[in-house]
């Protein structure tokens, strides 16, 4: 582990670089007309972004990794219940690892 | 002998203004309480992996206060060396937090309709969860508050969660630790979910950046989201004029 100061020294990049990417988009955002085609195109950036997370995790992902994820994704589709899809996928890998070795 | 009678006492009333905020915070509170156990999981997890990699219990608790962000912290995690490599831990995080940047740029029409603008420091505690929530809470009068209401109680999750995760660092073995790895691609997915419910624009984006994602992430993991939101973007484009020529 390094130093003392150089670990809160770290902390301190990682909390100003996270604050900067949450304040960039409100400040460029601002800027933009709410009726202009570049606010209607922004508005579907978020989703792509989480689709870009999700889709390498998926492909690269354990096949265990992979079931809690569609498992709880179908929970959630089917009930609506947040909470036990979350569940679902979380007892699914914790159980599948342990008695897999996964 | 006239009587006095003592002056009156001022009352407290509210205006109008205030009481719409105030039920805008409330409902911002309310409508987090059952995704709550989000940030509360995620806080528990962080701070036994953190524990578990040899970060001391006061470091890792700034961390999760200071950052307050799972995939960023996850990420740093992962290149937490000696020495520490600065410039990396900077740009795995501006690469990481690259979402709540686009996240961010939808919300000022919607922050501005009541509230003016906010002040930007209350943009340290934007996450997923408060955003989509923020965004879907298309009856709320004063959309800020309730994204301060939701904040509340999302920070205090994750706060509560690291707390808890300190002290049960002992007792969840690398197993367990390990399995919840997917935590975060679970939570993602289910974010993706919700946002879909009732999305008026076009969900060709998404996919297209779902496929360039995951086929670049085959050859090169670090430049999947980036590929992603690119393609993402021109398909965007393409999809947004087509909907604009009908």
């Amino acid at each position: 582990m390094p130093s003392e100061y150089a670990t809160y020294y770290g902390i301190a990049v990682l909390a100003v670089m996270t604050y900067l990417t949450r304040v960039t988009g409100y400040l460029i955002g601002s800027r933009i007309p709410e009726e202009s085609r570049l606010y209607r195109i922004i508005q579907t950036l978020p989703g792509c972004a989480l689709s870009a997370v999700v889709a390498p995790s998926l492909v690269r992902g354990t096949p265990l990794d992979t079931a809690a994820v569609i498992a709880a994704a179908a929970v959630f589709h089917f009930s609506g219940q947040i909470l036990t899809a979350l569940l679902t996928g979380l007892a699914i890998s914790v159980a599948g690892s342990h008695w897999m070795g996964m | 002998m006239p009587t006095i009678s003592p002056p009156a006492k001022p009352r407290l009333v509210k205006s109008p203004h205030r009481q719409e905020q105030w039920e805008s915070y409330r409902r911002g509170f309310m409508a987090t309480v059952r995704i709550s156990v989000f940030p509360f999981i995620f806080g528990v997890l962080f701070l036994t992996a953190a524990l578990s990699r040899g970060f001391t219990g006061e470091q890792a608790m700034w961390m999760s206060v200071t950052v307050f962000a799972g995939s960023v912290l996850f990420a740093g995690m992962e290149i937490w060396t000696e020495p520490l490599p600065y410039f990396a831990l900077a740009i795995t995080a501006l690469s990481v937090g690259s979402r709540h940047t686009l996240m961010g740029l939808t919300l000022p029409p919607i922050f501005r309709r009541k509230s003016g603008r906010p002040p930007l420091l209350t943009l340290f505690f934007l996450t997923d969860l408060n955003w989509l929530l923020t965004t879907k809470a298309h009856d709320v009068p004063h959309r800020f508050a309730y994204f301060l209401g939701s904040t509340t109680l999302i920070y205090s999750s994750w706060v509560l969660g690291s707390v808890l995760g300190w002290a049960l660092a002992g007792f969840i073995d690398q197993t367990t630790i390990d399995a919840t790895r997917s935590m975060g691609t679970i939570f993602i997915a289910l974010v993706i979910l919700m946002l879909s419910k009732g999305f008026k624009g076009s969900r060709w984006p998404w996919l297209a950046a779902a496929i360039a994602s995951a086929g670049v992430g085959l050859f090169a993991p670090r430049m999947a989201t980036l590929a992603g939101v690119l393609t993402g973007t021109i398909t965007a484009a393409f999809v947004t004029k087509a909907d604009h020529a009908e």
